[in-house]
Order: structure tokens, then sequence, then C-alpha cells
């Protein structure tokens, strides 16, 4: 502590040097921080204790392939299912391409069985199920578009030839989807694609969390034979599913985050050696007062380390502050429901900054360290 | 009788540069002291400097003998050699070479960091220093804010802070004008002769040499001559 004086009037002894080496490194780390937390996000789903009730069936060979809307009453005699629903993707357009946004037809009868953690007034809900061109929407997308109760929602069938006109019933807010989609009545979309009778996956709820496993072994057996063989797994799973569609994202993340961490090494270590050979000979002052090598040692990469740990702690703050303010469902049409920088995060962080402050000066340190005393003070500064 | 500091038998030292050879000193025979004040005079590039270093345990001589206060300098190493310094060696540099970022109080205050004391008795340590040294009420001066002889008065109390066995001026008055050249010598006499501090001083200027009780003259790495 008794050096601490020194150690912090040394770091600010070239005072714009010192805030652009701590910008650069809050800014990398401000990067980390966000590569990070995506990675997080898109590997977690919100786990309430519905959703790990839930189960998702979809076609064996992939998503693309539909499944017939018969499955539904023979998947709700598998032993331990206490409701299932088909679950459409729509994919239309609601005025605008770029105006995206999660559609899905469904089964109603039992949609707030399966999704009990939605969270809606029951007037809304049965004015919903009552309506057969009635939608639900999550209130993040309501905040989006500015919708309210009983307006008319026209979409444009992409994927379907069909161009559902809708009236917007109700307002959800919870469930697994951070309350970004919309939900119309399958049996809407079905009559007006002339009774094509399939759907892309169901979604089953379960008696208890115990019989999830048996549960899926037992809807893949029944089709396993059929021309449209099954894969039923988790909600989390399913969803999780998704990240392997663009790649090894964890691999990426990770040499992207590398390449971030070793540029702010090279600018710290720049940083580092600069202030170190400035300051040859009041090191070699000082070892001629008495300080020892640990000392030098300590007092420079105490300073680099201070410097990187303060910027790799701005940085992430930072970007946990950002983020706590914005919607990110707004921002990503629902794919990403929330973006919330953990404390591990943080704490992760500000090991990459105490890292990058050992590595960056300590090879110039240990040179100054070593240099005899006599050499030190016929240094020209 | 006085204790003896520093014995010097036969001391030498060679420079190499690359291939060449270059004799600093040659046969060094001096003995100081406890209370001695010293000076060695001699041109630039006579060894005086490299002479101070030795004797500080910052240089290692080439050859003969050398004990400093009973200490063998040659058989420690160097972090051993630091502390050593830290407890008998108060040295006083030609440029100051104060800390710039360190007020007056935090350069007097730097040697102490390196003891036992708590911060209260650095505190009076550091507040002594500079009274000796007439400059109490600078201490919350950073060295750019204070002229040249407070300076080096500041690197003199700075000196003196561990109440060091001897200390060593190398050339003091080198950077500095003629009233603060006496400035300064004045302050070093009067630790001598007041506080028995036993000084070696180097330097070219007869004037800073005058102080001294006896006076070595080095010339071309030997000591030549010796006044009083």
């Amino acid at each position: 502590m008794k050096f601490l004086q020194l150690l912090l009037r040394n770091l600010l002894r070239n005072r714009r040097r010192t805030i652009l080496t701590l910008s650069s490194i809050a800014v990398s780390l401000f990067l980390v921080a966000t590569l990070r937390t995506v990675l997080t996000e898109l590997q977690s789903s919100a786990e309430t204790p519905e959703s790990a009730l839930r189960l998702v069936v979809r076609h064996r060979v992939s998503l693309a392939n539909f499944l017939p809307i018969a499955y539904r009453t023979k998947i709700a005699q598998v032993e331990g299912v206490k409701a299932v629903i088909a679950t459409l993707w729509f994919g239309g357009v609601y005025k605008d391409p770029r105006n995206y946004f999660p559609q899905f037809a469904v089964n109603t009868d039992q949609f707030f069985v399966v999704n009990a953690d939605m969270r809606m007034p029951e007037s809304q809900k049965q004015a919903f199920l009552s309506d057969r061109t009635g939608a639900i929407a999550g209130d993040n997308l309501v905040q989006r578009f500015g919708w309210k109760v009983g307006d008319k929602i026209h979409l444009q069938g992409a994927i379907f030839r069909f161009d559902p006109e809708l009236t917007l019933r109700g307002i959800y807010s919870g469930g697994y989807d951070g309350a970004s989609s919309l939900y119309f009545h399958w049996e809407y979309l079905d009559e007006g694609i002339n009774n094509w009778g399939f759907t892309i996956m169901y979604t089953i709820l379960a008696r208890s969390a115990a019989e999830v496993p048996a549960i899926a072994e037992r809807v893949d057996s029944l089709f396993r034979n059929s021309s449209a063989p099954t894969k039923t797994e988790t909600e989390k799973a399913f969803v999780l599913s998704f990240l392997s569609l663009v790649g090894n994202v964890r691999l990426l993340i990770a040499m992207i985050s590398s390449g971030v961490i070793f540029m702010i090494v090279l600018v710290a270590s720049n940083t580092m050696a600069m202030s170190i050979r400035e300051r040859a000979r009041e090191i070699g002052i000082m070892k001629a007062l008495g300080f020892r090598k640990r000392h030098i040692l300590m007092l420079l990469i105490g300073e680099s380390t201070v410097l990187a740990l303060s910027g790799a702690l701005v940085g992430a703050l930072g970007a946990r502050a950002i983020f706590s303010r914005v919607k990110i469902s707004s921002i990503t049409a629902g794919f990403v429901h929330s973006f919330y920088v953990t404390a591990g995060t943080v704490l992760l962080c500000a090991a990459i900054g105490i890292l990058v402050g050992v590595v960056s000066a300590g090879f110039p340190a240990w040179r100054a360290a070593r240099k005899r005393v006599a050499d030190a003070l016929r240094e020209i500064t | 009788m006085a204790e003896l500091l520093i014995e010097m038998k036969g001391l030498s030292k060679v420079f190499r540069r690359d291939s060449v050879e270059i004799p600093v000193l040659r046969d060094i025979n001096l003995r100081v002291f406890a209370g001695d004040f010293i000076s060695l005079m001699g041109p630039s590039g006579s060894g005086k400097t490299t002479l101070l270093n030795i004797v500080a345990g910052i240089d290692r001589p080439t050859g003969g003998e050398l004990r400093v206060i009973e200490s063998d300098l040659l058989s420690m190493t160097e972090d051993q050699l630091a502390t050593w310094r830290n407890h008998h060696v108060g040295f006083v540099f030609q440029h100051f070479n104060l800390i710039p970022v360190l007020t007056a109080f935090g350069n007097v205050e730097l040697p102490l960091l390196l003891t036992s004391l708590n911060r209260r008795e650095r505190r009076e340590h550091v507040t002594t220093a500079l009274k000796l040294v007439g400059l109490t009420d600078r201490a919350d001066h950073y060295p750019r804010q204070l002229s040249g002889g407070e300076e080096q008065r500041v690197a003199i109390a700075r000196a003196i802070v561990t109440d060091p066995t001897f200390v060593l001026a190398d050339e003091p008055t080198g950077d500095l004008d003629a009233e603060s050249a006496v400035e300064v010598m004045e302050v070093l006499a009067g630790l001598n002769q007041q506080f028995n501090k036993t000084i070696l001083l180097v330097t070219h200027d007869p004037r800073a040499a005058a102080y001294a009780k006896v006076r070595h003259h080095l010339d071309k790495g030997v000591l030549v001559e010796k006044s009083s």
C-alpha cells in the first residue's frame, strides 16, 4: 500500500497516453463482454419451470420437412403427455420485409395449457380462443409496432399462398420466446391453404419433468418406421440446435475474442515499453536508493496491471450498464430476448485485464529491473 | 579514534568497450573515517564518479581490496547491495534526479518506503530532513516548482533521511549557479560539522572542494595528492 501513491503517480505521468491506452483496453473488453454475452444468451433459453416440462417434436431429417397433423392425436395418447399442440411457422411479411418477427399458427384448444408461463388477462384469452381470425402478440412486439387490442394485422404469405387478416385479441408477457412472437389459429391457416394438413412441429407438455426423457423416446419410437420419422427433444435442446445452423459460433467468438485480447496486449506492451524506457534513469536512481529488483518489478507490473484492469472494468461495466438500458428484443426482432452482462462476465473481463497488465509489462519490467545501476544512471532522458 | 568506514587498497577499475580496455582507476589507496569530509577533485574523465560508484556498491572494481563499514561489497549480490545502500549510503547526484511525479515530501520519503517505519514515523523523519535543509515550507511542491538549489537541497534531504552511515555527493553543485552552490555546500558542511556526518564529495569545482576538511586530487585514475 505504501507504494501505491508512487504507482498511481507514475500512471498519471503522461495522462494522454494513459487515457488512450485505457480507452483502447476499455473498448476491446467491451467487445469481449458483448461477444461472451451473445454466446451466453444464445445458449440459454428463458428457463421457467414450465419450459422444463416442454418438448418439441420435429421431422427427424430437418425442420424444413413437415409432419402430418394426424400425428397430434397419436402423440396425445403417449404415456406421460399432458397436452400437445401443432405449431406451424408462417414466416409472412408485415407491411415491409424488414419488419421481421416470429409468426406461428397453433392449435389454440390446448395452447395456454402448453404455454402456462404466458401471462395474459383471462378475457383476452377467451376473446382469442373464440375468434378464428384472432391473434395474440407478445408485449415486446406490441411495443415495437405500437399495436393495441382490436387492431387489424394483415400478413402477406411468403411461404404459403395465403394472406391472413388477423385481429389482435390479446397481449401476453412471459413465455420462452421473450414475448416477441405472434400466434394465430392453425385451423384458419390450414383452411386458407386448402386443408393442407401438415405442421412444422408439435409442442408437448409433459406431466412431470421425470417423464420427459421417456416421452421423447416413446414419441420417436411411434413414428420411427413412418414416412415422416420424428426427432423429439426438450425445448432447450431445440433452441440450442439453432445455434449449430450458423456454424461453430463458440469457436468463432473465441477466435475473435482472442484476436482482440492479443491486440490489447500489443497496445499495452507498447505503452509500458515506452514508459519504462523513458524512466530508465529514474529506475537507476531508485535502485541506487535501495530499491531491489522485486520492488522495481512490483511497481512496473503493478502500474500496468492497474491500467489494464481499470480499462477492463470500464469496458465490462460499461457494457453491463448500456445493455441493461437497451431493449435488445426490439432490436433483434425477438431473436434475442434478453442481453444481460453477468457478474461472471465482468469478472472474466477483470481477469483478462490483469493478465494483459502482467504480460504486457513483464518483459520490459524484467529488463529494467535487471539493468545494472551504473548503466541505468548513464541513461540520458 | 574515529571508526574506519571505508578502506581501499590497490583498487583499480578497467572498462571494456568491445575489445578496447580503458583503465579508469589505478592503484587507489584511500581511507575514510567516521566524521570525515573528503573531497575528490579532478578533471572530467579522471574516474571520480567511478570511484564514488564503487564505494556505493553501484559498480564493482576490477582489482584491489575494498571494505566499506566492515562489509565485503564484492561478495554481495545486487539485491543485497541495494539493501545495504538503503541503510548506509546517502547519494546526492549532480542532476538532482528527483522523481518528477512526487512532491518534495514524496521524494524525501522514497528511501523510507523500504524500511519498516509506519506512516507517522516516516512523516516525522521526512519533516526533520526537510527542516535540516531549510525547505519545510516547500514540502508539497513538485520539482518543477523548485529552483535548482532547492531541488538539490531536497536531494540532500532524501540522502540523509535514513540517517545513512555516509553521504556520497557526486558533483552536487555541477548544475547550479554560484549562489545556489553556496547554499548546497553550506548544508553539506553543516551536516558534517553539526551531526558528524561522513561525506565523500566529488567535484571539479575548487570552491566546493574548499568546504572539505581533506582534499584529494584524482588524475587519470590515480590519486596524486592530498591536502587539508
